[in-house]
């Protein structure tokens, strides 16, 4: 296992659990303390009479605690687990006692179960019946919203503040029922526009051009590049299992991860790991989802590099990717990215003829430096060119503090108008934002 | 791009008001847009669509960033003080964690001590807090270092970091900044203070002067000269009028006080009273209100109707009157030194009501020798006096008069500036664990006076009732992390 404590603590589900972890990351507060192959197991004293029964499923980073605690993992979990990666040596024990061997057989019965479930045969008839239902559905759905964009375009967007957000929740919940999730997250980026502030117009139109493409995308599917068709597809809601894309080749690299971005969206917490291969020069985008305390399969930490076999969801401009096996954590080399946005333009050019869909791309651009003009914080390159941050960039401190008017290496994500820093570079020391 | 402008004005129109016109230089845009608009097939509504997806697209591809040679950023100047260790950094994180920011001042404190600065990363987050808590700032702005200099001028919120002169800031800053100056520089010298009030007062208004006069009010009873003040009693404000009253009432020689204290010399005196059937007689302070009772004391604030039943009216003049004579002039008058007279008013019932005047004159003088005799000999604990004395003196008081007033000694061993004993930290750890549920934050605010050395005792305590264990183990196992975080603190700026 090669985690470091910096991403154990990571896993942690708030301060407080990390605080209370770092305290029981100690031996003496540990009854029995044991180690194999498969599993970390130990006993700490609580309050109760009988101490709690912590163990740790090597493999999978799965947690289990006998202690009441509702957040997960828990703090004698994160303990254990940091204990274990700062001193392998406390963990004498290496025969798991009765109530690890029972959760080991537990767990191993259900993986049993799940292979047994995959091997059963397919039923393509129903299969492609239920794909058919499903298709239904988005049709009929993109048929509503295309008949609101429509109404919108008819009466004009000049009464869009007047008439506030409410329609847009409403359509983005109808989305949900026509199984066109995707569609339903554009609408509620649409919701969070600020009516009230400078080129909302702009803003919003761009978004309704990017529901009106893709709805003419899917309407149009006999007649659009196949790959086109996938990010189409992937835009309303559509998914591709990780299991059939595990089956593709995929391309193995050291990847950096040169930013993460989390994102709360009710009670699903949606984290964005963007990589970039230091061999391949490719970017990528890791995308977990996962509801409140329940803990991601993969950590990638910021800043690190992890050699890995990835596989990208087909796309015209391919950059969501899953990881289809992890080999270890490497040394993080210096990253090699764009000398100024000239060369970041001309990348996003070549590209935008295969991609007409609005997506987030990232790049890696040295010495560029900021500075305020017109009201706006810019980046800007050795050339005197210059792309805007977000107006909401809320590390923007910090990037100025770790700056210090000189320029810096940085790792960015935007749409081609607008890049928002993730990560910065000073003295080969990597700072995400 | 002019073509996208035409669309976003169109757009918020709408189609049904202004049907799409639109005529692209580019000849080639311009041949796909006027396809687009021959399509009958489709309706205005999708058209419009269409051709905004074609020019948003169009501009979106012949993408070109902005270029300025003009726009800027001043460099920041060189550090001429080394950044704290990894160590220190990584326990500042630690510490921005903690609730109630709990060390976050003594890390300033020590990294301040050791002429240290803070690295660039976390200056944003600690410029914020010192902005939300202004005790905060004068600490960091000691170890923000060049860098962090230079971040505040980019940051409004930030500005406190500039010094701007002390002349500036009295002529043109807002009230809130020239009330802080003015308090600063009476803590240093109350005459200053003055001279610099006085250059202004006539243009003040009724509010700010009564702010001013505020200000001042800490260090007011070493002012020598009280004409200035002794002067501003014409002043029309009733407001400011009382709060010059309220500033001579605690300088010893103010007229105010002064005649105060003529009223009651010439009402109190020592006199020999006989006891047993006149066989022996003794000492007893006598205290009966003079009838040369000048009517002007009464337009200072002392009132002339008791508004408690345990004074008559004259009684309850010399009560106030007590209140606003410094003590000390009590020893002069009767010759005797400040314990013997406590003793006085401790035994004798008939003046015993009076102690607690000496108890507010002796808090409002400042008189240390009389916050000793009252606290040493009374039975009761005047917890409001041991600020006067020294933190070795209140805890020798503390730990003699600790049973029953565990409360009050507790809270006020919070604000001593040393670390408490070891023998001091076992009365708290015991009334912590005796009272585990009631602890709330006072491991919090208890913490820092908690040395480490007490780490070694705390397991000796436990509460009385065994239902109470699990808390109490939780409390416990709280402070000794976080007297283990403040002692890696202390030891990474070793």
């Amino acid at each position: 296992m090669q985690f470091s404590e910096e991403q154990i603590w990571a896993l942690a589900p708030d301060e407080a659990s990390k605080k209370a972890g770092k305290d029981l990351a100690h031996p003496e507060k540990w009854i029995s303390k044991g180690a194999n192959d498969v599993a970390i197991w130990g006993e700490c004293k609580g309050s109760g009479s009988k101490p709690y029964e912590t163990q740790i499923h090597v493999e999978t980073i799965t947690f289990k605690c006998s202690c009441p605690s509702r957040k997960f993992p828990c703090k004698h979990s994160i303990g254990l687990l940091v204990l274990f990666v700062k001193n392998k040596s406390f963990f004498t024990d290496l025969h798991p006692p009765k109530w690890v061997t029972d959760w080991l057989n537990k767990k191993a019965e259900q993986t049993t179960k799940k292979v047994e479930q995959k091997d059963k045969p397919v039923d393509e008839f129903a299969q492609a019946k239920r794909l058919q239902a499903r298709e239904q559905l988005v049709e009929n759905g993109i048929d509503e919203l295309l008949l609101w964009i429509k109404d919108v375009v008819k009466n004009g967007i000049v009464s869009m503040p007047e008439n506030g957000t409410s329609i847009l929740h409403h359509l983005a919940k109808r989305m949900v029922d026509a199984k066109s999730q995707g569609l339903a997250s554009i609408l509620k980026k649409m919701a969070v526009i600020d009516y009230y502030s400078e080129g909302w117009e702009e803003k919003f139109l761009s978004q309704l051009i990017h529901l009106y493409l893709t709805i003419s995308g899917f309407k149009n599917k006999t007649h659009i590049n196949e790959l086109l068709l996938e990010d189409v597809r992937s835009n309303i809601g559509f998914t591709i299992a990780q299991e059939q894309l595990k089956t593709k080749q995929g391309i193995t690299d050291n990847w950096m991860v040169i930013g993460k971005q989390t994102i709360h969206d009710d009670d699903m917490v949606i984290e964005k790991n963007w990589l970039y291969g230091c061999s391949t020069k490719q970017y990528a985008l890791i995308i977990q989802f996962s509801v409140r305390w329940q803990i991601n399969s993969l950590l990638l930490m910021p800043g690190s590099c992890v050699h890995a076999t990835l596989v990208y969801y087909p796309s015209a401009w391919p950059l969501r990717a899953i990881i289809k096996e992890q080999f270890a954590l490497v040394e993080t080399p210096k990253p090699i990215g764009f000398n100024n946005w000239n060369e970041v333009s001309s990348v996003i050019n070549n590209n935008r003829a295969m991609m007409p869909l609005t997506i987030e791309i990232p790049f890696i651009i040295h010495q560029v430096l900021p500075v305020f003009y017109q009201n706006t914080w810019w980046l800007k390159d050795e050339t005197h060119t210059m792309v805007r941050m977000p107006n909401n960039f809320t590390a923007l401190y910090t990037l100025l503090a770790i700056s210090g008017g000189q320029a810096i290496d940085v790792s960015v994500v935007g749409n081609g108008d607008i890049f928002q820093p993730i990560g910065v570079w000073l003295h080969h020391q990597f700072f995400s934002l | 791009m002019q073509e996208w402008n035409v669309i976003v004005q169109n757009a918020l129109v709408g189609t049904q008001k202004m049907p799409l016109t639109i005529h692209a230089t580019d000849s080639l845009l311009n041949n796909a847009i006027e396809t687009i608009q021959l399509n009958t097939s489709i309706d205005d509504e999708e058209r419009f669509l269409q051709v905004a997806a074609l020019v948003h697209q169009y501009q979106l591809s012949g993408l070109q960033f902005y270029t300025n040679q003009e726009a800027n950023l001043p460099i920041a100047e060189k550090e001429t003080l080394q950044y704290c260790s990894a160590t220190a950094q990584q326990l500042l994180a630690d510490t921005l964690l903690e609730k109630h920011d709990v060390f976050f001042n003594l890390w300033l404190q020590l990294c301040s001590t050791k002429q240290q600065i803070v690295a660039p990363h976390v200056l944003p987050q600690i410029l914020q807090k010192a902005a939300q808590h202004k005790s905060y700032q004068p600490l960091v702005i000691e170890c923000m270092g060049k860098r962090g200099e230079w971040l505040c001028k980019l940051n409004t919120e930030w500005q406190f970091a500039f010094s701007i002169a002390d002349e500036e800031v009295w002529q043109t800053g807002t009230q809130t900044q020239r009330k802080k100056l003015l308090q600063q520089i009476s803590n240093q010298n109350i005459d200053q203070a003055i001279d610099m009030l006085q250059q202004t007062w006539s243009q003040e208004n009724a509010g700010a002067k009564t702010a001013f006069l505020e200000a001042i009010e800490e260090n007011i009873h070493s002012l020598k000269n009280t004409s200035w003040l002794e002067g501003i009693l014409i002043e029309k404000s009733i407001q400011v009028k009382n709060k010059a009253i309220h500033l001579l009432k605690k300088i010893p020689t103010s007229s105010i006080v002064l005649q105060y204290a003529s009223v009651l010399q010439q009402s109190i005196s020592l006199k020999k009273e006989k006891i047993l059937l006149g066989l022996s007689s003794k000492q007893v302070i006598e205290i009966q209100l003079t009838n040369n009772l000048p009517a002007s004391i009464f337009s200072t604030g002392i009132q002339q109707l008791s508004n408690s039943k345990e004074f008559t009216d004259e009684a309850y003049i010399i009560y106030q009157l007590l209140q606003h004579t410094p003590p000390s002039y009590l020893e002069e008058w009767l010759q005797l030194n400040a314990d013997t007279i406590i003793q006085f008013f401790i035994q004798q019932k008939n003046i015993q009501p009076y102690l607690s005047a000496l108890v507010k004159s002796t808090l409002q003088f400042n008189n240390v020798a009389w916050a000793n005799a009252i606290i040493q000999q009374s039975q009761v604990l005047y917890i409001q006096l041991m600020p006067l004395l020294s933190q070795q003196q209140q805890e020798i008081y503390s730990k003699q008069l600790y049973k029953g007033n565990e409360f009050a000694i507790i809270e006020n061993a919070y604000h001593w500036k040393q670390e408490w004993s070891v023998e001091f930290t076992s009365l708290f750890f015991q009334f912590v664990a005796e009272n585990p549920n009631i602890h709330g934050n006072y491991i919090y605010k208890a913490i820092t006076n908690i040395p480490y050395a007490s780490i070694e005792i705390i397991h000796q305590f436990s509460p009385k009732n065994e239902y109470e264990l699990g808390v109490w183990q939780q409390t416990k196992e709280e402070i000794i992390r976080l007297l283990q975080l403040k002692q890696n603190i202390i030891q990474s700026f070793q």
